[in-house]
């Protein structure tokens, strides 16, 4: 895991990370009453932070709608609604040197 | 004649399910009402009031689509 | 309480998020002693059925919309919540609540249950698909579960035959009957604390229970990584529907031939037992070779939904949504109106009204313009006939030609639906968000007792159609076909001096130009109230046109000889785009309550309806 959080909606195929929380303001650009169902929607459907998810897929031109695997469960998403999700994304494909190196740090992070 | 007769009622019948298919909801739902309000005046009819009328008024008031194929849409339902 | 409490039905809600089972458990508690209708003023579906319980009482069993939570997003969510709260007229707040909770996706469905069990309504716990989770590695510690619950919990297999016994035990009134008055207490709406406190008890539960994700099944990635794939994906769904529609055609003609025969067997014997005069008529020419006519159909519709239901029992319906959001967004669709214009398919009349569920207006008018385009079930008798009539039973490469061209016309109706959208979307400003966030279930085997009861409700909507309203139809059709008689020194058949047969005449001169001839011209009036009724008009009016004791011929070999390729084309392409159907356009005025809507979309329909089949006509003419 590295990196300060970025919105879901910018991982890539076949990328996985952990939820860090939900940011209504990157979704709509503002905080109304809107987003804020929206919002209650994407934690009832288990986007919760300590969550680990994966992109499965993603359409073309933009990744909108993508799909995302999270809790077990599969669902579709418009980049929007993906873009409030912010995750710190898992290390992809490690070279070997890099897993040695992260084993040293993984005993000082979670 | 008995011929005659039969083919006076089977075609006289399916003018009158016809025109009660056909009929704009409204007018149905406004129709069971009369009904309704005529068989109140006869305590015989009551368990026929209840038990046959009273479904149809209140699905009548809802959704009307009598004629139609498919009272049970087969939008994915619930697994 | 003294025994008259057993005489009232202990009333039992099945709840829980989409997908979780729960109609399936549904259906293993009532079998087939079930009735879909619909909640007072609204298109959501309501299924109730019935169990005897042990006692000899009887319990009334709902299976409430899938939801996702009790602060609702869409129509079906909020009736599974006021129906909760004892809010719908017509539908009292149960006695008991099943909340239905897929073992595999436990976090999901546990919530809704704490927030259900929060209404201090009597609850048991069914966990569901415990066959499942087993085999992907799920464990739950059912005992410590029902502890931190402090309600029963039932795993039941649904799918199994016994595997609802443990419920069924737990469900039986007698245990339920010291709770029957409880008062639903008053409800506000859930506060981001709440939704806190949930998600937290969520976390205890979870934790003590020993719940860890399911492991992933590798087949299941692989699959959809080719379903899910922007090219991959749709030349998948093209090639199911090709499939589909292939299977329609070759099934069908065994069964079709053995109905056919049946009938004609009816019709000879008919006409052998019975003496000349109006009722042998009546029966011969307009009940069997009329509705008989469409009957004869059957096998093919049963093929349709049959594919129709496997898909969506599997899982895939949602997958293929995903995949065409990005086309229907840019012609201004809703990713809502998916499921609306897919319940088009078999009658646009639930899907219009489905449209209720898409909050913005103008995405909801669009939705409600098109629907009528999507090619119903309707449209299949019609399709059909004229198919097996014209297109050779040939092969071209792999695909049949007759499965290929019916591909064609349903393709046609939904590229037209596009269209007609993107025109609509050229007149509109603005766009307005609508949510996506789509569930995509696992996948798993259509299961064979649900298919067949969807399919058995099928069968009846087809059978009682027939023998109501296109019977009834057919009947003062063959009426209106018989009288006046001629006078008796007419030449020709008796049809022509009849109100049918000149007002036929009248019509064919408006639509001489697309190559309608008079019998098509007023099959198509009766067919204003449903449009299998024109098959079996022009069975009633091709078996009454045979001049004197002629034994009428059936009517596909009869309509090949008689008219040609280019009539049988045209009709064909009105049919993909006619209005005919008065019921639609009534539904469009009740939906947005003015005139002016469905006499817009009468009119564009027509209008197209008439420019489509006159330049197939002429291009066909010219070019056969």
């Amino acid at each position: 895991m590295h990196g300060s959080p970025v919105p879901l909606a910018e991982l890539r195929r076949g990328e996985s990370g952990v939820v860090s929380g939900l940011d209504a303001a990157r979704m709509f650009g503002d905080s109304s009453a809107e987003s804020a169902a929206l919002l209650a929607r994407l934690r009832d459907l288990g986007f919760v932070a300590g969550a680990r998810c994966e992109i499965v897929a993603r359409m073309w031109l933009g990744g909108d709608p993508l799909v995302v695997r999270i809790g077990g469960s599969t669902f579709a998403l418009r980049r929007a609604e993906a873009a409030a999700v912010q995750v710190l994304r898992h290390k992809e494909r490690p070279s070997p040197s890099a897993v040695l190196v992260a084993k040293d740090a993984s005993a000082a992070t979670v | 004649m008995l011929q005659q007769v039969l083919v006076t009622f089977l075609v006289l019948a399916a003018f009158a399910f016809s025109a009660w298919r056909l009929m704009p909801a409204r007018r149905r739902l406004l129709t069971l009402l009369a009904l309704d309000r005529w068989a109140a005046g006869h305590p015989a009819l009551s368990a026929w009031r209840e038990r046959w009328l009273k479904p149809r008024i209140i699905r009548a008031g809802g959704v009307g689509c009598d004629g139609c194929a498919a009272n049970g849409s087969h939008a994915p339902r619930s697994r | 309480m003294d025994t008259a409490v057993s005489a009232s039905p202990l009333r039992i809600a099945l709840v829980g998020v989409p997908n979780c089972g729960k109609t399936a458990l549904f259906n293993r508690l009532t079998g087939s002693r079930q009735k879909v209708a619909n909640y007072p003023g609204v298109t959501v579906e309501r299924r109730e059925g019935e169990r005897a319980a042990n006692d000899g009482s009887e319990l009334r069993i709902l299976d409430l919309p899938g939801t996702y939570s009790l602060s609702p997003t869409t129509l079906d969510e909020a009736i599974t919540r006021d129906v909760l709260l004892g809010r719908v007229a017509d539908a009292p707040a149960p006695g008991l609540i099943v909340c239905v909770v897929d073992a595999v996706h436990l976090p999901i469905g546990l919530r809704l249950a704490l927030e259900v069990k929060r209404l201090g309504l009597p609850m048991v716990l069914a966990l569901n698909r415990m066959d499942v989770a087993r085999r992907r590695g799920v464990k739950i510690n059912v005992e410590r579960l029902a502890a931190e619950l402090g309600v029963a919990v039932l795993p039941t297999v649904a799918v199994q035959r016994g595997g609802a016994d443990a419920l069924i035990e737990a469900i039986q009134p007698g245990r339920w009957a010291a709770q029957r008055n409880v008062t639903v207490p008053a409800w506000q709406e859930t506060t981001a604390e709440d939704a806190e406190q949930t998600q937290s008890d969520l976390k205890g539960v979870l934790e003590a229970v020993g719940y860890s994700a399911p492991v992933e099944n590798p087949w299941f990635g692989r699959v959809d990584r080719l379903l899910l794939h922007p090219l991959g994906g749709l030349m998948v769904l093209a090639v199911v529907m090709f499939l589909m529609f292939q299977a329609v055609f070759s099934w069908a003609e065994a069964p079709m031939d053995l109905i056919e025969g049946g009938m004609a067997a009816v019709g000879e014997w008919l006409r052998g037992s019975m003496s000349e005069g109006p009722l042998r008529s009546l029966l011969v020419d307009g009940v069997i070779a009329g509705a008989g006519a469409v009957l004869v159909f059957l096998p093919q519709i049963i093929i349709l939904f049959f594919f129709i239901l496997a898909l969506e029992d599997s899982g895939y319906l949602p997958r293929a949504a995903y995949l065409l959001d990005r086309l229907m967004g840019s012609v201004g669709l809703s990713g809502r109106a998916f499921i609306p214009l897919l319940s088009s398919f078999a009658c646009a009349i639930p899907g219009i009204m489905a449209a209720r569920t898409i909050p913005s207006w103008r995405d909801r008018l669009t939705t409600i313009m098109v629907a009528p385009l999507m090619t119903c079930s309707a449209r299949l008798p019609v399709y059909a006939l004229l198919i097996a009539a014209f297109i050779p039973d040939e092969s071209v490469g792999v695909f049949n030609l007759q499965g290929l061209v019916m591909f064609g016309l349903y393709a046609a109706g939904i590229l037209s639906a596009l269209l007609v959208a993107w025109v609509m979307k050229l007149f509109a400003s603005g766009t307005l968000y609508s949510p996506l966030m789509l569930e995509l279930p696992d996948f798993q085997w259509p299961n064979s007792g649900n298919l067949l009861l969807g399919l058995w409700e099928r069968v009846k909507i087809f059978l009682s159609r027939v023998g109501g309203i296109i019977l009834a139809l057919t009947i003062i059709l063959w009426f209106l076909s018989s009288y006046p008689a001629p006078p008796p020194d007419a030449t020709g058949p008796a049809i022509q001096y009849s109100f049918a047969g000149q007002l036929g005449a009248a019509l064919e001169y408006v639509f001489a130009p697309i190559g309608f001839n008079w019998q098509i011209s007023i099959a198509l009036v009766p067919g204003l109230a449903a449009r299998e009724v024109a098959v079996s008009a022009l069975g009633t009016v091709y078996a009454m046109s045979a001049a004197g004791d002629d034994v009428a011929g059936q009517l596909e070999p009869l309509i090949a000889q008689t008219w040609s390729l280019a009539t049988a084309c045209s009709l064909l392409v009105w049919y993909i785009f006619a209005p005919q159907c008065l019921s639609t356009l009534a539904v469009v005025k009740r939906e947005t309550n003015s005139w002016r809507y469905p006499l817009i979309m009468a009119g564009y329909l027509f209008a197209l309806a008439y420019l489509a089949s006159f330049i197939t006509y002429r291009v066909v003419s010219a070019w056969a």
